[in-house]
């Protein structure tokens, strides 16, 4: 079974578990991460992001039904992917004293350029002709074009201390929320697309689904080793207080806004 | 007309003269032993994974301490939420743009001193804030005794009346009140002018924010037990978010529920103009 089938059969609370569990399950050798899963378990019950939740999980296809919001989503998230390859670049050129988790945020950093140009190609797959093309040459733009074979360098603005654990957590929640989106997105497309046009959207979607999973994986397995012999109230400490950042930031993306205001909640 | 059972002239002068209103056997006997043994069960489950609130720095007694969100950890409460015993005289003296706030279940364990000193709730700035004959209130706390507080030093309950409307000049950052609480005798007696509130099992207490209150020594070799739902305006911060009970597909609400945990509906502007506000909460 694909990670899309596993996942999209799951109960919206169940599913940032599940994503990491088969996350870690596709580790070679496979991982098993107790001390972040039982800490992420526990943050999640008690910080509740509304991307866990049915509603989320309805406003999410009530809004992608809509033709323009899903373009303009596909657009917003390629410019938002090349931002986060800058940034873990970054992180990979501040992290020269442990060679491994560099390579590993180096890598990370390219997938996530790719991913720029990955939304941008859903994007021509399922609207074909929808933006003017002068400016979608432009949008190219988003991807830094990071590559492996590419000498890391650090500029004046990106950071000299290499990353702390909570920059893994959040680095860790953000890929599995953008997980989740791919089982939403995996859902929508099918509504846009033509007959033709479907397969290739749908692997497209598939292995940037893969890829995040890749993402949720590793970073977990960062976020282990980096706890061993902490003791189990500063972790669980760490991750709430991640998770409640986490959620207030991502308070004012379109769902999410719409979510809090029906609520009520003060971000 | 209100399907409400709101609260009589009588009722609502006591409340605003006196700060406190204790209704009478809100709760019948099965009731009572059916709510008791689902908050022996949420309490053993909290205890045993570490998820209680022991706040030491005003709860002076290692067997007392609270569960707070208790919404989330079992639906044998849901009904409590509007409950018609005395849903109405909340709404009578917050008004109709009333939300729950907060849920909580308080344990007080034996003690031979006082084992909350006298405070006021909200916070410093809204101490300062006092009701008066007529406005709407901003805050009550509505309190279900569970278990036998009819004698006094039980853990019981304990408030100065009429003191919500006097304004708290020594306080710290717990709202405690200094001045009554420097006469508490070394031996746990109260001043006075404290009234502990003998209750049975069943009955419910209210009291406004600003009401000077603390919880006397448990003598009685018994644990208390009480649920405590708090309400107050719509537009405040509550203390808990209630969108993981809301977006729980398995539980059923009615409307007024809904409202009462925040929800606002697709078509409110927001919480200041909810939609349908008065239909919702009065039932009409």
């Amino acid at each position: 079974m694909n990670a899309y089938a596993h996942l999209s059969t799951q109960r919206s609370l169940d599913r940032p578990e599940t994503a990491v569990r088969v996350a870690l399950s596709r580790r070679k050798p496979q991982a098993e991460c107790p001390r972040y899963l039982a800490s992420l378990k526990r943050a999640l019950w008690e910080e509740y992001p509304p991307f866990a939740t049915e509603l989320y999980d309805e406003m999410y296809g009530s809004a992608s039904s809509s033709s323009q919001w899903l373009a303009m989503s596909l657009i917003t998230h390629a410019q938002r992917e090349g931002e986060r390859a800058r940034r873990l670049w970054s992180m990979a050129a501040g992290s020269s004293e442990n060679p491994n988790e560099q390579q590993l945020l180096k890598q990370h950093a390219c997938d996530e350029s790719k991913h720029a140009l990955a939304y941008l190609a859903l994007l021509d797959i399922t609207f074909p002709g929808v933006v003017d093309p002068g400016f979608r040459s432009q949008l190219d733009q988003f991807s830094p074009g990071f590559e492996m074979n590419q000498e890391l360098s650090l500029s004046k603005e990106d950071p000299v201390q290499p990353p702390s654990l909570d920059d893994y957590l959040t680095l860790n929640l953000d890929e599995l929320r953008t997980a989740i989106h791919h089982v939403f997105r995996l859902r929508a497309i099918p509504k846009h697309c033509s007959a033709d046009t479907l397969p290739q959207a749908t692997t497209t979607l598939e292995k940037l689904l893969d890829d995040e999973l890749n993402h949720v994986a590793y970073t977990a397995q960062i976020i282990e080793d980096k706890t061993k012999g902490t003791p189990a109230e500063k972790i669980q400490a760490s991750f709430c207080k991640c998770v409640n950042n986490f959620i207030r930031a991502k308070s004012e993306e379109p769902i999410e806004f719409t979510y809090n205001q029906r609520f009520g909640n003060y971000p | 007309m209100s399907q409400l059972n709101l609260i009589t002239p009588d009722e609502n002068k006591a409340f605003r003269k006196n700060g406190y209103l204790l209704l009478k056997s809100v709760f019948a006997p099965d009731e009572v032993e059916s709510l008791l043994a689902e908050v022996h069960r949420v309490v053993e489950n909290a205890t045993s994974v570490g998820a209680v609130l022991r706040e030491e720095a005003y709860v002076f007694n290692e067997n007392s301490f609270r569960l707070v969100r208790i919404l989330r950890m079992t639906t044998k409460f849901d009904h409590l939420i509007d409950h018609a015993g005395y849903f109405g005289k909340l709404v009578s003296l917050i008004g109709f743009h009333i939300q729950l706030m907060g849920t909580e279940i308080f344990v007080r364990g034996p003690s031979n001193d006082t084992i909350v000193n006298f405070h006021t709730d909200l916070g410093e700035g809204l101490q300062q804030i006092l009701p008066d004959d007529e406005n709407s209130f901003l805050q009550i706390k509505m309190q279900i005794f569970l278990t036998d507080l009819s004698a006094p030093d039980s853990g019981n309950f304990v408030l100065v009346p009429g003191s919500h409307r006097i304004r708290v000049k020594d306080t710290d950052e717990f709202c405690t009140v200094k001045s009554i609480n420097q006469q508490i005798t070394p031996d746990g007696r109260l001043p006075d002018n404290a009234l502990q509130v003998l209750a049975k099992p069943g009955d419910v207490l209210f009291f406004p924010h600003t009401l000077w209150h603390a919880v006397a020594p448990n003598r009685s070799g018994r644990t208390r037990y009480s649920i405590v739902l708090r309400y107050g305006q719509l537009t405040m911060r509550p203390y808990e978010r209630f969108d993981p009970v809301l977006t729980d597909s398995g539980r059923k609400f009615t409307p007024r529920q809904r409202r009462l945990l925040g929800d606002l509906g697709v078509d409110s502007p927001g919480p200041y103009r909810p939609s349908n506000q008065a239909e919702i909460i009065y039932g009409r």
